[in-house]
């Protein structure tokens, strides 16, 4: 551990459903309140797709502008990674259909279905094959639509989620900066706990908010303090902790947990909700410019399986 | 642990949780309608309570608990040998 670090992150891009809905526009359709939903989840709107944005649409254009900031062409590109849960079919995955919009054609391509730990576990998977050689470039992207799983009849999960992408191109690099560590888990005796059927299909989003919500709080600032144990870190030296956007609360009571300042936390809940595999990648436009190299950024996911991953990186 | 003990980790607890000042919480206190808890506060509570106290609190048993009283109870009847 923390040996030669794996996948520089050399450009970030996202995308967003292109209709924003506030909580009082919800309180017009469900039996809710702007209140009840900013105090029990720190989510004040978040972004539902429109016509002719889906899933793949929101992967692209977050792809298009990561490679953009790089700076570099799709053609360079020799891996592409998608973590999601809702690729509107079973069949194409959806980052074969990123590589031939970004040019990337001819190399690997594949989804990675770990529910809202996704991103975490396809930033493992991709800055892997950087650092086992198999790949030089990757695109890495986080791109869930889920108001196509989501009722949005069901007052209890439809306040709670949101549409969109993030991506970002990782490089082999230099071995100083990149991911030096990731922490996997999944237990699926806890797979009662939330559902979601596919796109289309008429079993929409279920959880035990309870138990997914204990889970959470406990989970996060374990795989936090594994990785600063294991690695011989200090929170001092962590610029960022990245976690899954899922609700205020699990991330409030995360931090408290860990003790750690709130300039710490990236938190955007409040204005994309909970954007599952996304919700991470999303992030990263707002502090990219902000990064310290030699500093850390630890990405935090947990998510329906139940799955948990985290990532630490070295800016 | 005493009754009182219990008593004093709990309103401990819910104090720091719930952002209140120890001295508004008595044993008749009520999470939900005196100390302004909400479910995901109760959540944090129990499980607070949990490592606290060393215990496992199953779901059935949390819902049933709606003041202090009935957490020092809970404790007090539950506490590991």
């Amino acid at each position: 551990m923390n040996g030669r670090a794996a996948g520089r992150i050399v450009g970030v891009g996202r995308a967003l459903g292109g209709r924003v809905v506030t909580n009082r526009d919800l309180e017009t359709v469900l039996d809710t309140s702007d209140e009840w939903i900013s105090t029990r989840t720190g989510i004040r709107e978040r972004r539902f797709v429109t016509d002719g944005q889906d899933t793949v649409t929101l992967a692209v254009e977050a792809s298009r502008k990561a490679l953009a900031h790089a700076g570099v062409p799709g053609e360079s590109v020799d891996l592409v990674v998608c973590a999601t849960s809702t690729g509107p079919a079973s069949m194409p995955s959806v980052a074969c259909l990123i590589g031939e919009a970004v040019g990337a054609v001819g190399v690997g391509a594949l989804d990675v279905a770990a529910a809202c730990a996704g991103f975490s576990y396809a930033a493992a998977v991709a800055s892997s094959m950087l650092e086992s050689g198999v790949a030089r470039r990757a695109l890495v992207v986080g791109a869930d639509a889920m108001t196509a799983i989501v009722d949005q009849r069901d007052r209890s999960t439809a306040v709670l989620f949101g549409d969109g992408a993030g991506a970002v191109v990782l490089d082999s690099g230099d071995e100083s900066s990149g991911f030096v560590d990731h922490i996997l888990g999944a237990d699926g005796r806890m797979a009662p706990l939330g559902y979601a059927g596919h796109p289309g299909n008429g079993d929409k989003l279920y959880q035990n908010g309870r138990e997914v919500f204990k889970f959470a709080v406990r989970i996060f600032p374990e795989m936090v303090e594994k990785l600063l144990a294991r690695n011989g870190i200090s929170l001092e030296e962590v610029q960022y902790i990245i976690p899954h956007q899922a609700n205020a609360r699990i991330i409030q009571a995360a931090m408290r947990k860990l003790d750690v300042p709130e300039e710490k936390v990236v938190i955007n809940v409040d204005r994309f909700g909970n954007t599952s595999a996304a919700s991470i990648p999303i992030s990263y436009p707002d502090i990219y410019e902000s990064l310290e190299p030699g500093r850390y950024v630890i990405t935090v996911g947990f998510g329906f399986g139940l799955t948990w991953a985290a990532n630490l990186y070295r800016i | 642990m005493t009754r009182e003990e219990v008593f004093e980790k709990i309103r401990e607890i819910s104090a720091d949780r719930l952002g209140i000042d120890e001295s508004e919480i008595t044993p008749e206190s009520s999470f939900r309608e005196d100390l302004e808890a909400d479910s995901l506060d109760l959540v944090e509570l129990i499980m607070e309570l949990e490592e606290q106290f060393g215990m496992e609190i199953p779901d059935e048993e949390a819902e049933k608990i709606t003041t202090v009283e009935e957490a020092v109870d809970y404790v007090m009847e539950n506490q590991p040998a």
